[in-house]
């Protein structure tokens, strides 16, 4: 039903891609996300079958592409390029790191979405969340499940980014200020893990059951902490045994001082 | 500076406009009427053999091989996975070392994971002078890459740490890490070295890549007391010996 619709609106999606100019790079690294629910497809790029029978829910790459312009088209598994269902083209910037994705609009028409990744370095101890609204669904607040707000009135296609101790956080997707206990989704236990921007796709139609997260994952952000400092005494201290040598002799001279003394 | 301020309603309408427009997702518009695609980079019209894509784009579908009838097939070398949140969730548990033993030392003593202090920018460390800690954003001892981190007290209230004598450490002297499933790893001292604690050279004791090295760091040199610290690292570099054992080794004496 998906697939017909989609071959019904047949759309091109021209595009341009974000990125920050870098200096001595040449590429920029792409990865493709499939955020359509209940459709099998081949991707061309640049008249090339770069990825067939891509499942919803994959996640492809990242791919090190040279910076220039890339001739995207999506067709049904198997269907000639000429059939493609969605096509669109993309600039990509030098230093750039951008996801693709191949995602549902509010209304439900699909569409072909691209986002920048945010790959600076993360501090130590720390992970980044990136939370991408690219679902047939209204605008969401993400919560944890103690009603702490972690992006307030996402609407599709926005994207919320934070970096947040990394750890295991139990997190909820709801209406609008409808809080957890109107929760659409979860609250569902997701890791954040050091060091990497995990980004998470709300993908499908929540109405017609085909609601669901993909995750894509971008390693390699950590930071390293600054310090080890494991004394707290002056036990190991050499300068102090020095010292201590000094006074013990000190004290041994002035013993032997005051008995040559008193021999006296 | 971690606590990046969680965007609020209006700064992440804001920002996500700012993405919205800059992303120009155009018009949507019938196949039938889209222009004619450029396809400067696509040498298929002409014979591949006789000359070099003066572009080619890396990694980007198979290259065109001269006199080939198949027409391009998919790039295996693209990685592609599920990113079902289902599929993901499923994480790979490592056991986590429990038992650090250093027989040429005297020194076994338990291991504890341990974290990162924001406020000071520091590794964090146990509040005993008898753990060590294993810093829990480091490998687990053993792993395929990168340097796991072990840190314990030379001193810690008046009583000498569990490293009180690791600088007296001598190259080959082995290290036994005991996990909690009763495995235990075995590795062999190949370097150790004094740092001045502003020169700590961090990036790489904290490496989460490279070849394998299981660090044991504690203090040393001077103490000073205003500081109530140490003014030195003394860091020990042991390299993995073997493959993992599966059989409990009688470290703990």
């Amino acid at each position: 039903m998906q697939l017909r619709r989609l071959l019904l609106v047949g759309a091109v999606a021209s595009i341009m891609t974000l990125g920050s100019a870098a200096g001595a790079q040449s590429t920029g690294n792409v990865t493709v996300v499939h955020g359509i629910p209940d459709l099998v497809v081949d991707v061309y790029v640049n008249g090339d079958l770069t990825l067939e029978d891509f499942a919803t829910g994959d996640v492809a790459g990242p791919l090190a592409l040279d910076a220039g312009t890339y001739d995207l088209a999506i067709t049904a598994a198997d269907a000639a390029i000429e059939d493609a269902v969605l096509t669109g083209s993309a600039d990509l910037t030098a230093g750039a790191d951008v996801s693709i994705v191949a995602h549902l609009q509010e209304d439900g028409n699909p569409t072909i979405g691209i986002f920048s990744n945010d790959v600076s370095a993360i501090d130590a101890g720390n992970g980044r969340l990136t939370v991408r609204h690219t679902a047939a669904a209204p605008t969401v607040d993400i919560l944890l499940a103690d009603g702490t707000e972690v992006f307030a009135g996402v609407s599709n296609p926005q994207e919320g980014v934070t970096d947040l101790p990394a750890a295991s956080y139990d997190v909820a997707i709801a209406p609008a200020g409808a809080g957890v206990d109107g929760a659409v989704f979860g609250p569902t236990s997701l890791d954040i893990p050091e060091g990497t921007n995990r980004i998470v796709y709300a993908t499908g139609d929540l109405a017609g059951g085909s609601f669901a997260l993909v995750v894509q994952d971008i390693g390699g952000l950590h930071s390293a902490p600054g310090a080890v400092n494991t004394g707290s005494g002056d036990l190991a201290d050499t300068n102090v045994a020095v010292i201590v040598v000094a006074a013990l002799a000190l004290v041994v001279l002035a013993f032997a001082g005051r008995q040559a003394l008193a021999r006296n | 500076m971690w606590k990046r301020t969680i965007i609020g309603t209006a700064a992440l309408g804001a920002a996500a406009a700012l993405v919205w427009s800059l992303s120009s997702f155009a018009t949507i518009q019938p196949v039938g009427s889209r222009p004619p695609v450029s396809l400067a980079a696509e040498p298929a019209a002409s014979p591949a053999s006789d000359r070099q894509p003066a572009q080619p784009p890396s990694s980007l579908g198979a290259p065109v091989e001269a006199g080939s009838e198949e027409p391009n097939g998919p790039d295996p070398s693209i990685q592609v996975r599920s990113g079902r949140l289902d599929d993901i969730a499923i994480a790979v548990s490592e056991a986590e070392p429990v038992e650090l033993s250093i027989p040429a030392l005297g020194i076994s003593a338990p291991i504890a994971p341990v974290g990162y202090v924001a406020e000071t920018d520091e590794m964090e460390v146990p509040s005993s002078a008898g753990v060590v800690g294993w810093y829990q954003f480091s490998p687990v001892p053993g792993a395929a890459a990168g340097s796991s981190v072990l840190a314990a007290h030379v001193d810690y209230d008046g009583q000498p740490g569990v490293f009180y004598d690791l600088h007296e450490i001598d190259s080959g002297v082995h290290v036994i890490v005991r996990f909690a499933d009763d495995s235990t790893r075995q590795f062999q001292v190949v370097a150790a070295d004094q740092y001045d604690k502003a020169a700590l050279p961090v990036d790489e004791i904290f490496a989460v890549e490279g070849a394998p090295v299981l660090t044991l760091i504690t203090c040393g040199g001077a103490f000073d007391r205003s500081a109530r610290s140490y003014e030195d690292n003394v860091v020990v570099y042991a390299a993995p010996l073997d493959v993992p054992s599966s059989a409990p080794v009688g470290t703990a004496g």
